[in-house]
């Protein structure tokens, strides 16, 4: 009897195993995907948000004051990857846009080199606009999820800001 | 027996996975939703630190002036990790911080904020930028833990800074025209009152500038009378600027053609571009203890056939009766009028001792073909009798006549001083300091405000006059916060009020109002000019009218125009007729104090 009941039991656990180890694993990693995204957006808006911020402060009436106030693109784009962390420098872009220009960067390491200053000196006037547009390409590891054929995810941010100095 | 072993050892597994993977999913979440809500609180809190800094500093600026600060007296400083103190410039810090969402000892005692004040020469952390008084708010949220609480003691603080200072701005523009949609007067178009008007191109005038145009309307085209654009072209113009900013929605609208080189950038917030930039500074003294220096006839004849122009010494001018045996002379409160040569100084090689002290009373003319020199110095303007109801004109130049300076023109432009320059006053007998001679008062003469400026009678004028030079050694310590300014126009002088230290009065709700004695009388003119083609009215320096006053250049003739490096500020400017207007960039402009955030 005991033997019979064994043997009916026998790879139970093993089928048991399976249906909840599919669907929990996937929703680990789901739940793991969706924290993931949620971390990489808000990292950069937090660091597009940031870099405006001080854009602003960096302005006609600063480079009047002090020629240091000056900054390249070169030096956005250093502040900027060092200060997203978690993400690859490489699979990020930015798109700086003052009143009448715009500067891309795609991706943010292809202006590692560029010396021109942002915002350019006849854009900078206290009181105009500028913006700062980011978008980071990520791989989800659902590439169901994607809206891509290869399967990458872009997420985008921007920031408005009015120059302030 | 040992499969039941078995089964009963494997019993409980199930719930040990599931515990490990719930675990590590919800706390990978939970990392997340709090990381997350530490970035929003801290955007919420740079808002909040933004907007206390900038609000300390403003208000500040509004005890400060043009004064220097001074730490107890008229602004609050105190160190760092100070909380917020009650009163003062600093207070207003929290109720701004608190009004968006961050107060010292706030949700359950989780935020902290502390305002750091001083008057170093630079804020700590912005090395590089010269500031006089600085402000920094600084926010901590130490953010609650919803979900990583479970896992880590380890919380998130939300830090967020902001510092704004009063720092010394210059003031560079071409054009800064002040009048905002409020600002009403009877304009050249004879439309009645008109609100809001800043710059009037009426007829075929050019205006090219090396530095921008400031408009601080905000109105649009189109928008019904009284209220008018900020800028109305009639007829054909052409503005060569760098950058025109205007306040607001303020726009052109032009009744005829138009050539703008630059296209004009509306939607500039109000801040520091529509300022007056001699705000707080209050108004230029004026001299005392001079001899008074009486004109019989009111005419003084000068130096005529060629021979050395006539020295006339400082003091006080005013007409009065002819000298006849047995008559007294009588101060008659008419403009003295100047004919051949003359120079305004004491005759000495350095004269004055390099600056050099003049009031007129009634106003001053000089007659067609005369040649007056002016040495450096204060030539004050107090007043003139009104003409037909209007207002008398307080300095005229004659066809044909010239006023200049000791510095001569290099080549056929206008260069920087050799001296300590001019400052032309334009007020009335009641500014204050005003020494009325003897005989104006014992014969009850008062004279109310005249249009102020250089007012062309005629063709070929020349004009050749520089404004107050910072650098000089003789320029008196008390003018030189007016450095560049060239001519003057007294800031009782217009229908808006300002109070003893060059601000609008605002204690009225708005802009305080005044009836002048004399409609009309806040018009300032300039007569553009012109020789042989060239352009004979050469400024190097600031002319200044405060706001809802107006300036009027009128050139009669094509090629009359204005050149130099000079810059207007004014309520509004019109000009008439034929007039160029070249303007080059003022080498040192005045200075301003202006509230920013710079860090």
């Amino acid at each position: 009897m005991t033997d019979r009941r064994s043997r009916t039991q026998r790879g139970n656990a093993t089928v048991e195993f399976a249906l909840v180890f599919l669907p929990l694993t996937l929703l680990m990693l789901g739940v793991v995907e969706v924290a993931r995204i949620g971390w990489l957006h808000q990292t950069l808006t937090m660091s597009v948000k940031t870099l405006a911020r001080q854009a602003i402060v960096r302005g006609e009436k600063c480079m009047e004051s002090s020629p240091g106030c000056t900054k390249t693109i070169a030096n956005w784009v250093q502040s900027i990857s060092s200060s997203a962390i978690g993400m690859e420098s490489g699979k990020m872009s930015l798109t700086f846009t003052t009143q009448g220009t715009s500067k891309s960067c795609v991706p943010v390491t292809s202006c590692q080199g560029d010396g021109s200053v942002w915002p350019p000196a006849e854009e900078n006037a206290v009181g105009l606009p500028i913006a700062i547009r980011g978008s980071y390409e990520m791989a989800p590891f659902f590439w169901l999820i994607g809206d891509r054929p290869n399967g990458r995810w872009t997420l985008t941010v921007s920031s408005r800001e009015v120059i302030q100095f | 027996m040992r499969k039941y072993a078995n089964r009963e050892r494997q019993s409980g597994q199930a719930i040990v996975y599931a515990v490990c993977w719930i675990s590590v999913v919800v706390g990978i979440l939970a990392l997340a939703l709090d990381a997350g809500w530490a970035f929003y609180a801290a955007r919420r809190a740079q808002t909040a630190v933004d907007s206390a800094a900038l609000a300390a500093v403003a208000k500040a600026l509004e005890g400060v002036g043009a004064g220097e600060p001074q730490c107890g007296g008229n602004v609050q400083c105190q160190s760092p990790s100070s909380t917020c103190p009650s009163g003062g410039n600093l207070e207003l810090a929290c109720k701004f911080a608190a009004r968006n969402g961050t107060t010292h000892g706030g949700d359950f005692g989780r935020q902290a904020l502390n305002v750091s004040a001083g008057v170093s020469e630079s804020a700590p952390g912005v090395a590089g930028v010269p500031v006089s008084y600085w402000v920094t708010v600084d926010s901590r949220h130490s953010m609650p833990q919803w979900f990583s609480g479970l896992f880590t003691t380890q919380g998130i603080t939300a830090r967020a800074t902001a510092t704004a200072a009063i720092r010394e701005a210059k003031a560079g523009a071409a054009l800064y025209l002040l009048n905002r949609e409020n600002d009403c007067f009877v304009n050249a178009l004879n439309l009645g009152v008109i609100c809001g008007e800043d710059l009037l191109m009426l007829g075929g005038n050019s205006i090219t500038t090396e530095t921008p145009i400031h408009l601080a309307s905000p109105n649009p085209s189109g928008i019904g009378l009284p209220k008018i654009a900020a800028a109305t072209i009639v007829g054909l113009a052409s503005v060569n600027a760098p950058k025109t900013y205007i306040r607001g929605n303020g726009a052109i609208q032009a009744l005829g053609g138009y050539a703008w080189n630059s296209e004009p950038q509306n939607g500039i917030p109000d801040g520091e571009y529509f300022t007056d930039p001699m705000a707080g500074k209050g108004q230029p003294p004026v001299p005392t203890g001079l001899p008074a220096r009486p004109v019989p006839g009111g005419i003084i004849i000068g130096s005529l056939l060629g021979g050395p122009p006539k020295v006339l010494p400082p003091g006080h001018y005013y007409a009065t009766t002819p000298s006849l045996p047995l008559l007294p002379s009588v101060a008659t409160g008419a403009p003295v009028i100047i004919t051949g040569s003359v120079v305004f100084s004491d005759g000495a090689p350095n004269p004055c001792g390099g600056f050099c002290e003049y009031v007129f009373h009634g106003g001053l003319v000089t007659a067609a073909l005369s040649s007056v020199k002016v040495a450096p110095g204060r030539y004050v303007i107090a007043g003139a009798q009104p003409v037909a109801g209007g207002p008398g004109a307080g300095l005229s130049v004659g066809a044909n006549s010239s006023l200049t300076d000791m510095t001569p023109l290099q080549g056929n432009q206008i260069g920087p001083p050799t001296d300590a320059g001019e400052i032309f006053i334009f007020t009335d007998s009641r500014f204050s300091g005003i020494q009325l001679p003897l005989d104006l008062a014992s014969a009850g003469i008062t004279l109310p405000q005249a249009r102020a400026g250089v007012v062309s009678l005629g063709l070929g004028s020349e004009v050749i006059l520089h404004g107050l030079n910072e650098s000089s050694p003789y320029l008196p310590e008390t003018l030189k916060k007016f450095a560049p300014t060239l001519i003057w126009q007294d800031q009782a002088n217009t229908s808006v009020r300002y109070t003893g230290n060059g601000l609008v009065d605002l204690s009225c709700g708005g802009a305080c109002q005044q009836i002048l004695a004399v409609p009309g009388s806040q018009e300032l003119i300039i007569g553009a000019s012109s020789r042989l083609g060239q352009i004979a009215t050469h400024l190097y320096g600031t002319v200044y009218g405060p706001r809802r006053s107006w300036l009027t250049i009128v050139g009669l003739l094509p090629g009359d125009g204005v050149e130099g490096p000079f810059q207007v500020i004014t309520g509004a400017m019109q000009m008439t007729l034929n007039t160029r207007l070249q303007m080059r960039k003022l080498p040192a402009p005045p200075k301003m104090q202006a509230a920013s955030l710079i860090q």
